[in-house]
């Protein structure tokens, strides 16, 4: 009978990854904190709520029409598992922006940073950019995981320079993936991995040094050229 | 790759074009007969024709994620019981013309809203290996998700080191779109997924290669095919 040899691929320590927690992480810029729907509405209405453009790419959610629809949304994520929701916070404590640790498989060790929503006073910034940084920090070295996904529709631009500028790598195109808000969606996929995240976060460690900007606060280096990323 | 698009009317943002958001139905206990064999809804009495096909040939388990070998036929046909109720993966079992269950394939990771599902848990014991019927199962099962239940992104994705089934999918008409690394832990194991995908309007192509490919008059006297279906699909492209 025949007994093909089969390559198969290396062992690997099949602990599951914890599930996200209702932390508070704490950076140089700002913060991320486990939503609290109640004492973020009416700031994140102002920064994000009311702003269309924002949900444009964001499938299933939004626009809101109003501020009350917004709330009553908000207040739903929070009880949610999955997409586990933070928010972002500057240094004055207010709210800023939306951001979710989803599609969490902790068994695989496998977990997707998405539903990332930055007002206008977070977007460009370095603590838009620390935020990215304090979540890959606590899913890989808190959590355990090895795979960390960011996807997006692969229409929005700024979300894949982002991905590329962060240090993740394009793995490939899902055409017709999904319908988003009645229409054709391509998903671009993109994956950050456990044995690469010491040579990301010491960029991300370099690119956030206060001597990395001048003293009008631009930026020496990109942090996309650090990583390799088309600048 | 280019998606299509048009502007937002309001943002002035690129987005996706309409397209018909009714969802499409899940798989159902369906008959699918062909001209080599047939498929129909896998029952835990299929067991025993599918332990006699695959018993001693452990090899075709490596790549399934989960599931196998199996040592004791009761430990296999408590498996086939299982696999036989779920609704995803959803199981067919694959019969000769002699109506013996010689394999059995899903559908899975069933998403009716966005119209997409997969194919996969594909075991073929070596009786269907490189067979028509091997062949034809596929046609069965793709003319059925796209024409019968209305799919519209038509999924294949296997262990990124199991060069048999990347061949498969090619041959098939797949597109091979990417390999995530790292995607899975499968029996102790790193499991990095490569990614295929067949999609709606490419159907009709794929479908005159496939019955071009399983008409009777593609084959010798011996059995042999004249042009294989690997160079069709290539050279539908």
């Amino acid at each position: 009978m025949s007994k093909p040899v089969l390559p198969v691929g290396p062992a690997v320590d099949p602990t599951p990854a914890a599930h996200p927690g209702p932390v508070t992480i704490t950076g140089r810029f700002g913060a991320v904190v486990r939503l609290n729907a109640a004492g973020t509405a009416a700031p994140l209405w102002r920064e994000i709520g009311k702003r269309d453009e924002l949900w444009t790419y964001i499938s299933g959610h939004g626009p809101f029409a109003d501020e009350r629809i917004f709330s009553a949304w908000l207040e739903e994520r929070e009880t949610q598992s999955d997409p586990y929701y933070y928010t972002v916070h500057g240094p004055d404590g207010r709210a800023l922006g939306l951001i979710a640790l989803m599609h969490i498989r902790a068994a695989m060790r496998v977990v997707e940073i998405g539903s990332i929503v930055y007002g206008a006073a977070l977007q460009r910034t370095p603590l838009g950019t620390e935020t990215q940084y304090l979540l890959a920090r606590y899913a890989f070295e808190t959590l355990g995981y090895r795979r960390y996904e960011w996807k997006c529709d692969s229409l929005n631009t700024p979300s894949r320079c982002a991905a590329l500028r962060y240090g993740f790598a394009f793995e490939g195109i899902f055409r017709q993936h999904m319908i988003a808000k009645g229409r054709s969606r391509d998903t671009a996929y993109f994956s950050m991995l456990d044995g690469e995240w010491p040579d990301h976060k010491r960029n991300f460690e370099a690119w956030l040094q206060d001597d990395n900007f001048d003293r009008y606060g631009r930026q020496k280096r990109s942090l996309a050229a650090m990583n390799g990323a088309a600048a | 790759m280019m998606t299509a698009f048009e502007t937002h009317p309001k943002t002035g943002q690129p987005i996706g074009l309409p397209v018909d958001p009714a969802p499409a139905p899940r798989p159902g206990p369906v008959t699918l007969q062909g001209r080599y064999g047939r498929l129909e809804k896998l029952r835990p009495d299929h067991w025993s024709d599918l332990w006699k096909a695959f018993a001693g040939h452990d090899h075709v388990w490596t790549y399934i994620s989960t599931d196998g070998p199996f040592a004791q036929p009761s430990d296999f046909s408590d498996f086939i019981v299982k696999r036989a109720a779920a609704e995803d993966p959803y199981a067919y079992a694959i019969l000769d013309t002699r109506d013996r269950a010689i394999g059995y394939v899903t559908l899975l990771r069933i998403n009716p809203p966005m119209r997409v599902i997969e194919v996969g848990h594909v075991l073929y014991s070596p009786r269907l290996q490189r067979t028509p019927l091997g062949t034809e199962t596929q046609y069965l099962l793709a003319r059925y998700v796209f024409e019968a239940l209305g799919y519209r992104r038509y999924e294949w994705k296997c262990n990124a080191l199991n060069a048999m089934s990347r061949r498969a999918a090619l041959r098939y008409g797949f597109v091979y779109e990417g390999t995530f690394r790292q995607h899975m832990i499968a029996k102790g194991r790193n499991r990095d997924d490569a990614w295929y995908s067949m999609l709606d309007h490419e159907w009709p192509a794929r479908k005159r290669n496939f019955e071009r490919w399983l008409d009777p008059e593609n084959f010798d006297e011996q059995g042999a095919q004249k042009v294989s279906l690997a160079t069709l699909n290539a050279a539908a492209d």
